[in-house]
């Protein structure tokens, strides 16, 4: 996959997470499934969390190239919105973005072939999750990291079509064997497709898909 | 913002909110941009959406006539409503306004085409 160009400037960079090393993992982790894309189509497609919108318009390029798909990133800060919008225009892909905490505003509706979710995983203490400073929204994932996510997942399975592809981003500490198996109790399997370590950071993909019957 | 997304979003989260949906729309300023149409991926997505919600979202903005209030039974080749529909879905974007919820009257103010969805606290 191509990398997007992205610019942040100075001021953005005080709120919105410039990409870096997680970013870049599940970028290839896409890519690992862009054999699956090319026969599956995607529709519509969703990233809760977009900063500075590298991922989302990475995907949105990679799939331009074989089909035509829809896609919609979400972030809570306004100054990750706007810079998604300037990186997905830059790079010549469209890209819809609404302002949101998480999945709040969303239509429980099973429609989303693909769902990303790059959470904010840091290990921190609980209170720093509800600190009002938007970069540390990017990364303060409170109690095992897990705060935020664990307040998330149980919507994907309202959100993800039948034959849709949760991809989440998450550190050793997280504890992914624990994720997966809360999945499992959502019908919803997953498995490790991809992880790297770097410095400090132990990053896997997780790859979840539901279970039809 | 455009139809596609307006279809999709809801202020159920509002305390006291029982659906939330269909969200009205108030327009300021409106854009019609062309892009490309391809019929195979408007027959994919017509199964996800609330084709009822997306003619009153035209309806309120005086487009009533460029789409027919029911969808066709023969939607899939029916390549004439198609191209009405990737009108409706895809063209017309929504650059200021507001959203309002259905129940409550609160406002979602949409500001150079990104909807605002956040609440204050005391909201949820």
């Amino acid at each position: 996959m191509e990398t997007p160009l992205v610019h942040l400037t100075e001021i953005e960079l005080e709120s919105v997470y410039e990409p870096s090393e997680d970013s870049f993992l599940l970028i290839d982790a896409l890519e690992l499934d862009s054999g699956y894309f090319e026969y599956n189509n995607p529709t519509l497609c969703l990233e809760i969390g977009v900063g500075s919108g590298i991922v989302i318009t990475a995907l949105a390029m990679a799939l331009k190239k074989f089909c035509y798909s829809y896609f919609l990133g979400l972030d809570i800060n306004p100054h990750a919105c706007k810079v998604t919008k300037k990186t997905s225009d830059t790079n010549n892909v469209n890209i819809e973005i609404i302002q949101m905490d998480l999945l709040n505003n969303i239509q429980n509706k099973n429609i989303f072939d693909i769902i990303i979710f790059n959470p904010p995983y840091v290990v921190t203490e609980a209170l720093e999750i509800f600190d009002n400073k938007l970069i540390n929204k990017t990364w303060a994932g409170g109690y095992k990291g897990r705060q935020v996510m664990d307040k998330l997942f149980p919507m994907i399975p309202h959100l993800l079509s039948a034959k849709g592809i949760f991809y989440l981003l998450v550190i050793k500490e997280n504890e992914p064997t624990n994720i997966l198996q809360l999945f499992e109790k959502f019908n919803i399997i997953g498995s490790i497709i991809i992880e790297r370590k770097i410095q400090g950071e132990h990053l896997f993909v997780l790859r979840f898909k539901k279970v039809i019957h | 913002m455009k139809l596609l997304t307006h279809n999709m979003l809801t202020s159920k989260c509002l305390k006291g909110v029982l659906v939330g949906y269909p969200l009205k729309i108030e327009v300021q300023d409106l854009r019609i941009c062309e892009v490309n149409c391809n019929l195979d991926f408007l027959i994919r997505v017509i199964p996800r959406i609330d084709y009822p919600v997306l003619y009153t979202a035209m309806e309120t903005l005086g487009y009533a006539n460029d789409l027919p209030s029911e969808k066709p039974e023969d939607y899939q080749t029916n390549e004439e409503f198609l191209k009405k529909l990737h009108h409706a879905l895809f063209e017309i974007e929504i650059i200021n306004g507001n959203l309002l919820c259905p129940e409550t009257g609160r406002k979602f103010p949409i500001n150079d085409g990104i909807p605002n969805m956040l609440l204050n606290e005391d909201e949820t």
